[in-house]
C-alpha cells in the first residue's frame, strides 16, 4: 500500500514537475513574443540603425557608428570619420559623438582610427559651453575618454590635465549636477529642442561607465529625465511650458527633435510607426539604439495612460543669472544663492489635451515659452500658445557675459527671430500666468517704454476644423470659439483685439492679454454663449447669471515638491523620485 | 597765424625721426603687446557658439604683425603676465577659466576647474605669483597656491557679474573690482569688498582737472575698465555712467579713492598715457582713451580742458590701448568687436604747437578717410576679422 502510494506520489511528482517545465517555457515563449514588440527590443533597434544607416551620410558620429556597428557601407563611413577627425569642430557637440562612437562601436572600430581619436583629444580645444547641456556633453565625454585611457599624462590632454585629474574632475561635476537636479530642480528643463542632449549623454554614460557607483546613478538620471518627459507626454507631444524651443518646435510640437526619442522609448512598437522621418531627423538616436538600456515599463504607461485627468506640479530652477538679478519678473525679485529665479510649472493633462504653464517673467534668454495648449493629434501645428515679443539689451545681459547692447545689435545674426515683433518663443518680465486645471489667464502689465507693446496667441487653422463665433457688441467683451479636432476652446481677449494672418494660423493680437478656457461646462458654454462679460475683480462675471469664472493665482506655489502628480512624486531636498502608475511603484533614490 | 618754414621743417625732422624710431628693431624687443580675441566675426559667436579664431596674439613690433599663442576656439577676455625665475608665465582669462602657459603659448594648462567659467579677468601678484585674482561673469575668486586650491571671494558684493580686476601696484592687499553694480575696493586682498560711493575734498595736485559738474554720476554701474596709471591716478570705466577718474590720494592718507564723475555715456574700456617729457607732455600730461559702443574718444587729462575729442568711429570698441613713442608721439590701440584692431599713430609735428583741441584735433575723423591737418597721422587695420576684447603691454627685458 505505501509502495503504491509513493508510486502514485512519483508520478504525480513527474506529471507536475512536467507541468511546470511547460508553464514555463510557455511563459518564456510569451515573453519573448512579448519583447519583440516592445520598445527598445533587439528587433527595434536593429530596425532603427538599419534606418540611420540608409540615410544618405553626412558629417554626423551617429550615422558613421551606426554604419561601422552594424558593418554596413564601412568605407563611406571611415572616409566620413576621416573627416569628423581631420576637421574636429562643433566643442562639446564633437566631444559626445565622438565618445558615443568610440564606445558604440568597441571592437570593430579599426585600431588606428582610435589612435587617431586619441590623438584629437590632444590637439582638437573645444569649447565647454555656458548652458547645462552643454557641461553634462563636455565633462561626460571627458570622463568617458580618461576612462578609456586612464594613463595619459597631462601633456597628452588639449587642457593640459592627467586622465586622473580629468577622471576626477568630471566625476565631480556629475555628482554635483546629479545631486542639484534632484534635490533643487533642473536648470534647463523639459526642453523639446535641448532635451536629447541630456538622454543621450546619459545613455552612454549609463552604458559604459564601470565605476559601479557612477553607473547607477546615471542609470537612475536617465530614468529620471525619461519620467520627467513621460508625465509631459501626449501621443507624441511635449506638452506644458518649456525652458528651450526652437522657432519651429514652438509652434509645432511634432517637429520637436525630441519626439523622435518619444517614440523610440514611450512607443510599444519601438518607434517602428514614424521610424522614417524621426530617425532622419534626429540620427543621434542610434548612439540609444547600440546601448541595452530599456526604458521602464512603468515609464512607458505613464506617458501613455491618459485614462483619467491629472493635475502635475513642478518646481524647477531658471538659467543661473549674471546681471539685473531683479529684472526677471516685473513682480518677483526672488532668486536662490547661485542666482537661479524659481519656476513654478503647472500642467492639467487629458486624453485630448494638455493645459501647462509657468508664472511668467524671464527664467531662459530667447527660447522660452511659458504656456501651451496641446491637443491630442498626430496632425503637425497642433498646439495654442501665446506670449508678449519682449526684446532688450536686458534680457541678454541677465544670461550672457558680453556688453548687453552688443549683443543685442549682433543678435540677428545668431538668433534672427529675436527681435521679431511677430516671434512665437520668448519670456516677458510682464508676464503673469495663472491657471487652474482648464482654465488660463495670461496677462500683460506693459509699460510705455517697451518697444512691443502687444500680446499676441496663435490659433491653427486647418488641417484642424476650426470655426469661431463672435458674441456681444464690444470687442473686448466676447468670447471666442474654436474647435480643434474634438476640443472645444473658448478664448477671452482681456482688450480689443485684432486679427492677423499667420503662416500657421491666425494670430489674435491685444495689449492685455488672454483667458483660454478648454472644455468647459455646459452650463459655462450656455453663459459663454447667451451672456456679457465683464471683468471684475480678478475674476469674469456675466452680467446676467452673475457666472464667474476666477482668476488670478488660482494654484498654490509648491515651493516643497519638485514633481507633485499621480504618477510622479519628489519632494525638494530628498534626492527621491516615486514613481506611481497602474498599481506599480519604482523609486529612484539618488542617495 | 601759418607756422613759419623752420617750424614746417623741425616738423618734418621730428616726423622722420619718429619713423626711424618705430623701425628700430631695440624698441620691438622691449615692448610686447597682447590681444585677447573672443572670437571671429562670425554671427553671433560671442555668444555661446564656436568662436574659431579667437585666442591670445602677440606683437612685438608694435601692432604691425600678430602671432596666434592659441588656444583657438576659446573666448579670450584677458590676459595677464609675470616674471618668474623659470620665465615669463602666461595667463588667459577665458571662457574656460584661467589658462597659463610657461612657454609663450606653445602648452596651455587649464588651473581652474568645473566650479570657474566666462573668466573675464585675471590679475597676478606681481611680488607673490602664486596669488592670482579673476573676474568671473559669475563672480571673483582667488588662489593663493597658484591655482591648486580657488576661494570663491563675494563677501559685499550684491550680484555675480565682475568683468575687471586690478591689483594696486603700490599696495597688494588693495583690489579693485568692477562689478555689474559699480567699482568695489577691498583692503583684504579680496576676503571683503566695499563699494567706492564716497566724495572726498579733491587734492590739490588734481585742481586742473576742472569738470565743470562735479556730480558723482547717477549710476556707476557695470564697470568694465579699470586701469592705474600712477601711484594717486586710476581710471574706470562705467557702461552707463561715463568715466570715473579716481585719485586714490595716498599722498595726502585719503585711502578711499576720489571719484569724479565723467559723463553719463556706455564706455566699456579706458587706457591712459602718461609721458614724463616732450611735446605731448606740454599740451597735455596724459591722455585717455575710452571706448565704447559708439567709438572712442580721447581726453586730454591736465591742461584744464577736458572735453573729450572724436577719436575714431569704428563701432563697438572695447578696449583700447595707449603706448607713448618715447617723447615725440603717441601710438593708439583699438580693440573692436566688429572691426579687429586699429592702430592710429599719433605723429609729433600734430603736438608740436599747443593745440586747440577741439577746432583742430590732428586725429582721423573715420575710418582713415579725413585726416585733419594732413600728415600726422597713420591708420591701419590689423587682425580684421577679430573681435578684440581687451589689449594689454608689457614692458619685456631682451
Amino acid at each position: 500500500m505505501i509502495f503504491m502510494i509513493n508510486v502514485t506520489n512519483m508520478m504525480h511528482s513527474r506529471t507536475r514537475r512536467i507541468s511546470r517545465i511547460l508553464i514555463m517555457l510557455i511563459i518564456l515563449i510569451i515573453q519573448i513574443t512579448v519583447q519583440t514588440t516592445f520598445a527598445q527590443s533587439r528587433e527595434s533597434k536593429g530596425r532603427i540603425l538599419n534606418q540611420i544607416s540608409s540615410v544618405p551620410i553626412r558629417n554626423d558620429f551617429a550615422m558613421v557608428a551606426a554604419r561601422i556597428y552594424l558593418g554596413k557601407d564601412t568605407a563611406a563611413a571611415y572616409r566620413q570619420l576621416d573627416t569628423l577627425l581631420s576637421r574636429a569642430y562643433g566643442d562639446m557637440f564633437w566631444m559626445y559623438g565622438c565618445a558615443g562612437l568610440y564606445y558604440a562601436t568597441g571592437d570593430r572600430l579599426r585600431p588606428e582610427y582610435k589612435a587617431r581619436i586619441c590623438e584629437c583629444w590632444k590637439h582638437y580645444t573645444p569649447y565647454r559651453g555656458d548652458t547645462e547641456n552643454h557641461f553634462l556633453m563636455y565633462y561626460g565625454s571627458l570622463l568617458l575618454m580618461a576612462q578609456a585611457w586612464p594613463d595619459l599624462l597631462d601633456t597628452d590632454w588639449f587642457m593640459g590635465k592627467s586622465s586622473k585629474d580629468i577622471y576626477d574632475e568630471s566625476k565631480e561635476y556629475l555628482d554635483h549636477w546629479i545631486d542639484e537636479t534632484v534635490r533643487n530642480g533642473q536648470e534647463e528643463w523639459d526642453s523639446p529642442r535641448y532635451g536629447y542632449y541630456y538622454i543621450t549623454p546619459l545613455a552612454l554614460l549609463a552604458e559604459y561607465t564601470k565605476d559601479k557607483r557612477m553607473k547607477h546613478r546615471f542609470e537612475m538620471m536617465l530614468e529620471y529625465e525619461l519620467a520627467s518627459y513621460a508625465a509631459d507626454y501626449l501621443n507624441g507631444s511635449y506638452c506644458g511650458a518649456h525652458s528651450r524651443v526652437s522657432d519651429e518646435c514652438a509652434i509645432d510640437p511634432h517637429a520637436a527633435e525630441i519626439e523622435t526619442y518619444g517614440n523610440y522609448f514611450f512607443d510599444e512598437s519601438g518607434g517602428a510607426a514614424r521610424l522614417d522621418t524621426l530617425s532622419a531627423k534626429c540620427p543621434d538616436i542610434a548612439f540609444a539604439a547600440m546601448t541595452s538600456f530599456q526604458c521602464p515599463k512603468i515609464i512607458r504607461n505613464i506617458a501613455n495612460d491618459r485614462d483619467s485627468a491629472y493635475e502635475q506640479f513642478s518646481l524647477k530652477r531658471g538659467r543661473q543669472m549674471l546681471r539685473y538679478l531683479d529684472k526677471w519678473s516685473s513682480t518677483d525679485s526672488s532668486y536662490d544663492s547661485e542666482y537661479h529665479a524659481p519656476v513654478y510649472k503647472y500642467d492639467y493633462m487629458t486624453k485630448d489635451y494638455c493645459l501647462g504653464s509657468m508664472q511668467g517673467g524671464i527664467i531662459q534668454p530667447i527660447q522660452q515659452q511659458s504656456w501651451s495648449l496641446v491637443f491630442n493629434s498626430d496632425k503637425h501645428h497642433n498646439i495654442i500658445t501665446g506670449l508678449n515679443p519682449y526684446v532688450s539689451a536686458t534680457e541678454l545681459g541677465m544670461f550672457f557675459p558680453e556688453y548687453p547692447s552688443f549683443q543685442l545689435e549682433k543678435i540677428s545674426g545668431t538668433k534672427a527671430s529675436y527681435t521679431s515683433e511677430n516671434k512665437w518663443e520668448g519670456g516677458s518680465p510682464y508676464e503673469h500666468i495663472y491657471q487652474d486645471k482648464n482654465v488660463l489667464v495670461a496677462l500683460y502689465d506693459l509699460p510705455d517704454s517697451e518697444k512691443y507693446r502687444h500680446v499676441d496667441l496663435l490659433v491653427p487653422c486647418p488641417p484642424f476644423r476650426s470655426a469661431f463665433i463672435r458674441q456681444g457688441k464690444n470687442p473686448g467683451q466676447l468670447w471666442l470659439n474654436f474647435s480643434l479636432d474634438s476640443l472645444h476652446v473658448y478664448i477671452y481677449p482681456l482688450d480689443s483685439f485684432e486679427w492677423l494672418r499667420d503662416t500657421t494660423g491666425v494670430r489674435l493680437r491685444t495689449l492685455v492679454g488672454f483667458v483660454v478656457y478648454c472644455d468647459p461646462p455646459d452650463s459655462v458654454i450656455r453663459a459663454i454663449d447667451s451672456e456679457h462679460w465683464y471683468f471684475e475683480d480678478d475674476a469674469l462675471v456675466s452680467n446676467r447669471t452673475q457666472t464667474t469664472i476666477p482668476m488670478g493665482e488660482t494654484k498654490p506655489k509648491r515651493n516643497d515638491w519638485l514633481f507633485h502628480s499621480p504618477f510622479l512624486e519628489s519632494k525638494k531636498g530628498s534626492g527621491i523620485l516615486t514613481m506611481h502608475c497602474k498599481g506599480e511603484t519604482r523609486v529612484l533614490d539618488f542617495n | 597765424m601759418r607756422p613759419g618754414i623752420g617750424y614746417q621743417r623741425s616738423r618734418m625732422v621730428a616726423t622722420i625721426l619718429l619713423f626711424a624710431y618705430l623701425a628700430t628693431p631695440s624698441y620691438a624687443q622691449h615692448l610686447r603687446i597682447f590681444a585677447c580675441a573672443i572670437s571671429n566675426d562670425s554671427a553671433g559667436a560671442s555668444m555661446g557658439a564656436s568662436s574659431n579664431g579667437s585666442g591670445l596674439y602677440q606683437s612685438d613690433d608694435t601692432g604691425k604683425t600678430w602671432r596666434h599663442l592659441g588656444w583657438d576656439n576659446i573666448k579670450c577676455y584677458s590676459m595677464d603676465m609675470v616674471q618668474s625665475s623659470n620665465g615669463r608665465i602666461l595667463y588667459e582669462a577665458t571662457g574656460l577659466g584661467i589658462l597659463r602657459s610657461t612657454d609663450y603659448g606653445a602648452h596651455w594648462k587649464q588651473i581652474t576647474d568645473w566650479r570657474i567659467s566666462e573668466a573675464m579677468d585675471v590679475a597676478v601678484n606681481q611680488k607673490n605669483p602664486n596669488e592670482i585674482y579673476i573676474a568671473t561673469a559669475h563672480g571673483p575668486w582667488r588662489t593663493k597656491d597658484g591655482g591648486k586650491t580657488w576661494d570663491k571671494c563675494r563677501n559685499g558684493l550684491p550680484g555675480p557679474f565682475c568683468s575687471r580686476i586690478v591689483i594696486d601696484s603700490s599696495d597688494d592687499t588693495h583690489i579693485l573690482l568692477g562689478s555689474n553694480e559699480g567699482l568695489y575696493n577691498s583692503y583684504s586682498k579680496s576676503k571683503q569688498w566695499t563699494k567706492i560711493d564716497k566724495w572726498n575734498v579733491p587734492d590739490s595736485s588734481i585742481s586742473p582737472l576742472s569738470f565743470e559738474e562735479m556730480t558723482i554720476a547717477p549710476f556707476h554701474s557695470s564697470i568694465n575698465g579699470i586701469t592705474q596709471r600712477s601711484r594717486q591716478l586710476w581710471f574706470a570705466a562705467s557702461e552707463q555712467g561715463g568715466m570715473d577718474v579716481i585719485f586714490d590720494s595716498l599722498r595726502n592718507k585719503h585711502r578711499l579713492p576720489l571719484l569724479i564723475s565723467g559723463y553719463p555715456m556706455a564706455i566699456w574700456s579706458i587706457s591712459g598715457m602718461e609721458t614724463e617729457h616732450g611735446y605731448y607732455d606740454r599740451a597735455i600730461n596724459s591722455m585717455v582713451i575710452e571706448a565704447g559702443p559708439s567709438g572712442s574718444m580721447l581726453i586730454p587729462v591736465g591742461n584744464g580742458d577736458q572735453r573729450p575729442l572724436s577719436f575714431d568711429t569704428v563701432k563697438n570698441v572695447a578696449t583700447s590701448l595707449a603706448l607713448p613713442y618715447a617723447d615725440s608721439g603717441a601710438v593708439a590701440f583699438l580693440g573692436s568687436l566688429d572691426s579687429g584692431i586699429i592702430r592710429i599713430t599719433i605723429m609729433p609735428s600734430a603736438l608740436r604747437r599747443k593745440p586747440d583741441w577741439q577746432k583742430s584735433p590732428y586725429l582721423i575723423s573715420s575710418y582713415g578717410a579725413t585726416a585733419y591737418n594732413g600728415r600726422g597721422i597713420e591708420r591701419k587695420e590689423y587682425l580684421p576679422h577679430r573681435q578684440i576684447w581687451t589689449l594689454k603691454s608689457f614692458l619685456v627685458t631682451p
